[in-house]
């Protein structure tokens, strides 16, 4: 996957959930975590994507891992704003700070 | 939790020991040596003071402020060989080093040209808080004129000619002088107390503050930080800010629960609704400049900080009662989105990096113009919501209004009170008076 298609996925998962983040309750509030979670990871790939960097065939494998992790997290927010699980999108959100976190201890 | 470390903390705590110093039990007859170590204490606090009130208000015309801050140069800067301060007593020096750390604590958020160098700079650029917190010191002034008088025996001198030579109840009585120029700084802020200054912390934030605390400290720093740097950020990292602050908007709605019209519930669901709206118009958008990672840890750092306090909250950890809920702490950062937000957008439009549509079409102009409103939208129902938040104090509301000026915010100040000022005078038009020998 190359950041442009990853930037897209994250693009169509972002619509799935801007409406159930405009409302009110848990739901409401998971998707607005996802969102974050996915906007983060949108500017991952922007700063790798101005590299000519694959994000999954690195050398430097922490990068690529980061972003691999990115990738997985889209899709999954994407199956859980289809079946609106808001837990499985709170789960989500949480990896992918997780994931910002290590590439920004990675950055030093 | 600790107290925040604030300048208006600082400065009560200064207040403190300088009272406990003029409180301390006083010998009767007061011995020469005993009144010499008051008066270095006093010099002490005295000297820090118009330190502090040449910082405060040297970038402003002439005022009762400056005025004091000359007198008490006049007075003080003679007596400082004659009385060091290694003499003074604990609790002056205290109260010395409490104020000069609340004047080096605010001193931090400008360099010497003036430039801001924090989020809270700019506060130090408004004449008014200058005004208000000139007046706190110059109370403080006040209190020690008030406290040397009766010290000073009756004695009047109009000028110091020989400082290592003049008892010290002729010096207490020079320096009693100086009520008339600290009484005029004091009226001059027509009776407002608290300034939006005492609510400033440390520039680079308080390491003994809460988790949270010290993510919105480092966020708001960070965001202003990015939002001067050329190139500055992206559109990824606006639309991660705007999302940002629907996240903490709409858990201050949660919080709330009350959807009483203008209750916070409602103001904090407003405010969440802009804030997600104006997210949607900019994650479609994408710009040649750079997201950013140290944007996004900060960002992620609240948002996790958050999470967490919500979380010891729902395990069954009390919060603590004199501190404003995790969701209000969490919320002071929206002004900052809000601001800085909009001003990385107006640069990204003006600059060749610009942003466009995803397929790389120019973003239209109704477009941007659509997102600069949404912008402004999004910071009146943050502020609003933080108005109707409990737990702020009046001078951090004052702190808001000053950040985004409104005509009703403005107007709170009175206009400055026409004030016949009384001087110290350094060559008096009378016969000089020496003082004898020390008694």
């Amino acid at each position: 996957m190359d950041a442009g298609t990853a930037r897209a996925e994250l693009g169509r998962a972002a619509r799935t959930l801007e409406v159930p983040a405009r409302g009110d309750g848990p739901a409401a509030t998971a998707a607005r975590e996802a969102l974050f979670a996915l906007d983060l990871a949108v500017g991952e790939l922007a700063d790798v994507g101005v590299r000519p960097t694959p994000l999954i065939e690195g050398p430097d494998g922490a990068v690529a891992t980061t972003l691999d992790h990115a990738g997985e997290l889209l899709r999954g927010l994407a199956t859980a704003a289809a079946d609106q699980e808001a837990d499985r999108r709170a789960a989500y959100a949480r990896a992918a700070l997780h994931v910002i976190e290590a590439r920004a201890a990675l950055d030093g | 939790m600790a107290e925040p470390l604030t300048y208006g903390g600082l400065l009560a705590a200064a207040e403190r020991d300088v009272f406990a110093a003029m409180l301390a039990p006083r010998p009767s007859p007061a011995p020469a040596d005993w009144l010499a170590r008051q008066v270095a204490g006093a010099r002490l606090v005295l000297a820090t003071a118009g330190r502090h009130l040449n910082f405060l208000v040297d970038r402003f015309p002439p005022s009762p402020a400056r005025d004091l801050a000359d007198a008490i140069g006049q007075a003080v800067d003679p007596l400082a060989a004659a009385f060091p301060p290694d003499t003074a007593d604990r609790a002056w020096r205290q109260g010395r080093d409490l104020l000069a750390g609340a004047h080096d604590l605010l001193a931090a958020h400008i360099d010497s040209m003036g430039n801001v160098r924090g989020p809270d700079g700019r506060l130090l650029a408004d004449p008014d808080n200058a005004r208000v917190a000139a007046a706190r010191v110059a109370d403080l002034v006040m209190t020690i004129t008030v406290w040397s008088r009766p010290l000073a025996g009756g004695v009047a001198p109009v000028r110091l000619v020989d400082p290592p030579e003049a008892h010290p109840r002729d010096v207490l009585a020079w320096l009693a002088r100086l009520a008339g120029p600290a009484l005029a700084a004091r009226a001059d802020a027509g009776g407002v107390r608290g300034s939006p200054l005492d609510e400033v912390g440390p520039l680079l934030g308080d390491r003994a503050a809460d988790p949270l605390e010290q993510a919105v400290q480092r966020a708001r720093l960070v965001l202003f930080r990015m939002a001067r740097a050329r190139p500055g950020p992206g559109s990824e990292h606006l639309a991660a800010c705007a999302q940002l602050g629907a996240l903490i908007a709409g858990r201050l709605g949660e919080r709330a629960g009350d959807a009483s019209p203008g209750g916070l519930g409602e103001e904090a669901r407003a405010a969440a609704l802009a804030w997600s709206e104006l997210a949607a118009r900019l994650r479609p958008l994408v710009s040649l400049a750079s997201s950013g990672a140290a944007g996004r840890a900060a960002l992620a750092g609240v948002a996790i900080e958050l999470r967490l306090a919500r979380a010891e909250r729902a395990d069954g950890r009390p919060e603590p009662a004199n501190v404003p809920t995790a969701e209000v702490r969490a919320a002071r950062l929206l002004p900052d989105l809000a601001e800085t937000g909009a001003q990385v957008f107006t640069a990204l439009t003006r600059s060749g990096g610009g942003v466009y549509a995803i397929d790389g079409a120019p973003v239209p102009a109704k477009e941007t113009a659509m997102i600069a409103h949404l912008y402004e939208r999004a910071g009146q129902a943050s502020r609003a919501a933080l108005a109707a938040a409990a737990g702020l104090t009046p001078a951090r509301r004052r702190a808001l209004a000053a950040a985004f000026p409104t005509p009703t915010a403005t107007a709170s100040l009175p206009p400055r009170p026409a004030i016949t000022r009384p001087t110290l005078p350094a060559h008096p038009p009378t016969a000089p008076h020496r003082p004898g020998p020390r008694r």
